[in-house]
């Protein structure tokens, strides 16, 4: 059972600001999903493999990087090539 | 490019997030066929929305991968098509930009969440598109509207310039209203990218050949179980049965990790979005970051308003699967069970050669049936199967329940696209009847 | 009450280009935002892609510090959500590092000790964050994106350390290594930044964050050293606790934000399959390391061991006295170990500052003996402020002309000698009746007319003769 707390809490762990309404919509849907999610819970004895995936590496060398126009040409405002973000506290 | 393509659709089916009019192509295998893209495959100097508001006004300054692969054999790439938000979906309801209608009937969905590709195909607008399938995207609204559309090997076609929703499951693939054209479609975008690390250098080269006499194909009993419409498993076994007409030795088997596949399914897509959907900040691009508010406080709004319901349903319900505590409960045993399906394939094809089965467990819903998420996500498993084990699947139409279209699946080992299209090519010429 | 320190260490590694892309790697004096690429912004759809020069690198460092490689390492992503990660997270790996269970000799408090490593693994450098507005409330914040993925590789220690000084000899003998290795580059500013962990025994740990200077790392423990002893001392209970060390301050300041609290939801970053390096680490030759080099430098140039330790800290300070050592090596390394290094700290200079012909020259000068040690030291401090103030300097020998700081010729010697001996009949006679103190005022008699260009042992021995001679 999701209830609406542990709906506030997930929502405050993923940074996702939820109104009140949703908040009941989510906890009475994610009470259905999670239960039929335990159907995992009798999975055992096996271990995901991932033999036979190999990793492909990338040589060290340089690469032209973006034009900085091209870089800062999604945004709206920047300051002397820096992008503006809010303050972090 | 020195020719241009006139492109003036009318789009009644709202296929199309961004249509382009005078398309320049160039000479090539898709020399001045118009093409239409899925809106989460990054264009340079298209929008790019992944039907999404949160990236609203986003201009890629790069081209994905296969996108310089069509360019370079010259298609003329039309516009960007509608979509569930970021993928996540089975109709095209979920997007930012209305839902998308389907051709055969425009009081249901077209599927999804590539039902922009598909509907555009189905109506005619283009021949051929490209869409994404991360659990039966592309699968789904091709048996829905009647086409071809196919989800390749993972590791066949580059997924760089994919917007991520669930990396190690989805992939880039062709639709089109042949088998033929499909493969085409396939051949140009299978050009190896070392840019993806989990790209094998395997180009698909084939040429199809209507191929099925001697070819055995096992139909696992899952696959017509109690959630597929006895209507929809009758046209289906009459399609599987045309295939045995063929030549095809018909085997029934079992696939008992079918009973996990869904969850595991969900249960991945869902924790690799929460991580991949982390970035829209609005720093870089998209709508700007309020800067009269605190960090968190600007990007939680942005996140509230910016994402659908169900791309926050998914992030918070990844988010809690991955969180200290739940991670054993639900994101390892969702990998362990995702390796029984594996073992299930791998089994299966030690047996037979192909699999076959529906697509989807029912006919296109109507626009605005599915309000329960559960019920939506439960529709979704005949697909995610192929997904989990990274195996190429393709939908063909098999028939029609009630002027409705149905999609046969047929799946092949990894790295076996080739039979996959060949069998999917013969009942295309002859099972049709 | 035993003191438990442990470290953390991020260094930023010296390849071309960034971890994942193929931007340049050299950020330092780029104007911000220009080297960056779809893939270091984290743009929608960009792709990781492994720098194997960073591997290499890192599996260097692995071999020098003894460490376990297991065959297969993965990479992870740590989520948390701030504005110099542009993806939302950091590529990182958690519990299938690169490397595991080393160990890193060090000169410890109580002679020499093996201090473990616990892991080390590879990441990428976040952007960096400049906040504007000033004071304790910045109003916005500005990002540039240039150091966003370069390669870092951190570097875990179990609690072996026993007090600050030791952390200090730690990071040196750990520096040199990564120098000595040619991955790691001291001099690039935020190449290194330090954890650290610090408990008095039986009481809780504290955690120090983000430590940006290799002098910082001790004085940040030596002040929770304080603190906590005076906290335990007062019956005050310790917390388990953030802390960050603000340097200009020199102290340590409880943080408590929602950052640090948060739950990173480790899994296996799915854009890169696990990394494979079985017999990679067996076909790596390491370069001579700073242990076989000080040990090299007793064999070869009969450094004492404390100078062989000093001289080989640091790889361009071992260069440069296996350039001059060729002069006459015990003369080059007490003046390289013992003067050199602490005229170029007082004057905040490197040894690359040093024009190695120059010292060389200096030390044939030396050799001769046409000049004192006090005065060669002169000479040195002269040349050292000219490089200083314009990078370059006059000649040895053309300094100790300009100065006129030559030793005086024998003659004159003798003819000062010979009046300080005559004028002072008071001080000869005490040396007559053997007091030492009378030589000694003599010797600085001599010095003060010969303007200090006289050796005082040897003068010690001409006063004596001539004060010998005026007796027979
Ligand atoms: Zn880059």
């Amino acid at each position: 059972m999701v209830t609406e707390k542990d709906v506030i809490s997930v929502a405050s762990l993923a940074d996702i600001t939820l109104t009140r309404e949703e908040e009941a919509l989510f906890a009475h849907q994610f009470t259905t999903i999670l239960r039929y999610f335990d159907v995992l819970d009798t999975v055992s004895g096996v271990e995901y493999d991932n033999t036979g995936e190999v990793n492909i590496l990338r040589e060290d060398d340089v690469q032209e990087s973006l034009p900085r126009e091209l870089v800062l040409s999604n945004v709206p405002s920047s300051e002397d090539g820096y992008f503006k973000a809010p303050r972090v506290m | 490019m020195d020719q241009v393509f006139r492109f003036e659709p009318k789009d009644r089916y709202n296929a199309f997030i961004t249509t382009r009019n005078d398309v320049p192509f160039g000479e090539g295998s898709l020399s001045g066929i118009p093409l239409a893209v899925k809106d989460n495959i990054s264009t340079a100097g298209i929008p790019t929305t992944c039907g999404s508001a949160i990236l609203e006004g986003y201009i890629p300054p790069y081209d994905a991968h296969v996108i310089s692969c069509i360019l370079r054999e010259g298609c003329a790439l039309v516009g960007k098509t509608n979509m569930d938000e970021f993928g996540m979906g089975t109709t095209t309801e979920n997007s930012a930009f209305g839902p998308t209608l389907n051709p055969a009937d425009i009081s249901r969905v077209p599927g999804g969440s590539s039902g922009g590709s598909a509907a555009a195909v189905a109506a005619g607008m283009v021949p051929i598109a490209l869409g994404t399938d991360t659990g039966g995207s592309i699968r789904c609204p091709s048996a829905f509207c009647g086409i071809v559309g196919m989800k390749p090997t993972y590791g066949r076609v580059s997924r760089y310039g994919l917007v991520a929703y669930a990396n190690s499951l989805e992939l880039i693939g062709p639709m089109a209203r042949s088998v033929q054209d499909v493969s085409l479609l396939l051949k140009v975008i299978s050009a190896y990218d070392p840019r993806d690390a989990t790209m094998t250098d395997r180009p698909y080269l084939h040429t199809p050949a209507a191929k099925v006499a001697g070819c055995r194909i096992g139909v696992p009993e899952e696959f017509f179980g109690s959630g597929v419409d006895p209507k929809v498993a009758s046209v289906v076994w009459d399609a599987i049965e045309r295939l045995e007409g063929m030549g095809a030795e018909i085997v029934t088997c079992r696939m008992p990790s079918m009973a996990y596949a869904l969850a595991a399914y969900y249960v991945i897509c869902m924790s690799e979005a929460s991580s991949n959907l982390a970035r829209f900040d609005g720093v870089r691009y998209g709508p700007p970051a309020d800067t009269r508010k605190t960090w968190h406080e600007s990007y939680s709004d942005r996140r509230g308003t910016g994402f659908g319901a169900e791309v926050r349903r998914r992030i918070m319900l990844g988010t809690f699967a991955l969180s200290s505590g739940y991670y054993g409960k639900y994101y390892a045993k969702a990998q362990a069970a995702r390796q029984m399906v594996r073992d299930d394939f791998q089994r299966l094809f030690s047996e037979v050669d192909l699999l076959a089965g529906p697509t989807m467990p029912t006919v296109a819903f109507r626009l605005g049936e599915k309000t329960d998420p559960l019920s939506m996500y439960l529709s979704d498993i005949l697909t995610v199967p192929a997904n989990l084990a990274g195996i190429p699947a393709i939908s063909i139409p098999c028939g029609e329940v009630e002027g409705m279209p149905v999609g046969l699946q047929i799946m092949g080992p990894r790295f076996h696209d080739e039979n996959v299209i060949d069998a999917a090519f013969a009942y295309e010429l002859e099972g049709r009847s | 009450m035993t003191v438990i320190i442990g470290l953390e260490i991020h260094c930023q590694l010296n390849t071309r280009s960034k971890m994942f892309c193929g931007c340049a790697a050299g950020y330092q004096d780029s104007e911000p935002n220009t080297h960056v690429c779809p893939v270091c912004l984290g743009l929608p759809g960009s792709l990781p892609g492994i720098n194997r020069t960073a591997v290499m690198y890192a599996l260097k460092v692995a071999k020098a510090l003894d460490c376990e490689v297991p065959p297969e390492s993965e990479f992870s992503r740590k989520n948390y959500f701030y504005p110099d990660l542009p993806k939302g997270f950091q590529i990182t790996q958690y519990d299938k590092p690169l490397a595991v269970r080393g160990s890193l000799l060090i000169d410890g408090e109580d002679g020499e000790k093996a201090v473990r490593i616990t892991r080390v693994h590879m990441e990428e450098d976040p952007g960096r964050l400049v906040h504007m507005g000033g004071g304790d409330r910045p109003r916005y914040t500005l990002v540039d994106y240039n150091r966003s993925g370069i390669p870092l590789i951190e570097i875990v220690t179990e609690p072996d350390l026993r007090s600050p000084k030791e952390a200090r000899k730690f990071l040196n003998k750990l520096r040199a290594t990564l120098e000595y290795l040619g991955v790691f580059d001291s001099d690039r500013e935020g190449s290194i930044r330090v954890d650290a962990n610090i408990s008095m025994e039986g009481h809780a740990r504290v955690e120090i964050k983000n430590i940006s200077s290799y002098k910082g790392v001790e004085k940040a423990l030596t002040f929770e050293v304080t603190r906590q002893k005076n906290a335990i001392r007062r019956g005050v209970k310790i917390e388990r606790e953030t802390r960050h060390f603000v340097e200009a301050r020199g102290v340590t300041t409880s943080s408590r934000s929602k950052e640090e609290e948060n739950d990173y939801r480790y899994f296996p970053e799915p854009d890169l399959p696990p990394l494979r390096v079985s017999g990679w680490v067996e076909d790596i030759e390491l370069p001579e390391l700073p242990d076989a080099r000080r040990q090299r430098f007793i064999d070869q140039y009969a450094c004492s061991p404390e100078h062989a330790r000093t001289l080989t800290g640091g790889i361009r300070l071992a260069g440069f006295y296996e350039e001059v050592a060729p002069v006459d090596p015990p003369l080059a390394a007490t003046w390289v170990a013992d003067v050199l290094l602490g005229e170029l700290s007082y004057r905040d200079m490197g040894i690359d500052s040093v024009p190695v012909h120059v010292f060389r020259e200096l030390l044939e000068i030396l050799r001769a003996g046409t000049i004192t040690d006090k005065n060669g030291v002169d000479v040195l401090r002269t040349l050292l402020d000219q490089v200083r103030e314009r990078q370059e300097c006059e000649s040895p020998a053309a300094c100790i002309v300009r100065l006129d700081l030559g030793k005086k010729a024998g003659g004159e010697i003798d003819r000062i000698i010979n009046t300080v001996v005559r004028s002072n009949p008071g001080a000869v006679s005490d040396v007559k009746a053997g007091k030492k103190g009378a030589v000694h005022f003599l010797v600085g008699q001599v010095m003060k007319e010969t303007r200090g260009r006289a050796d005082p042992a040897e003068l010690n021995r001409l006063l004596l003769e001539e004060i010998d001679r005026l007796e027979g």
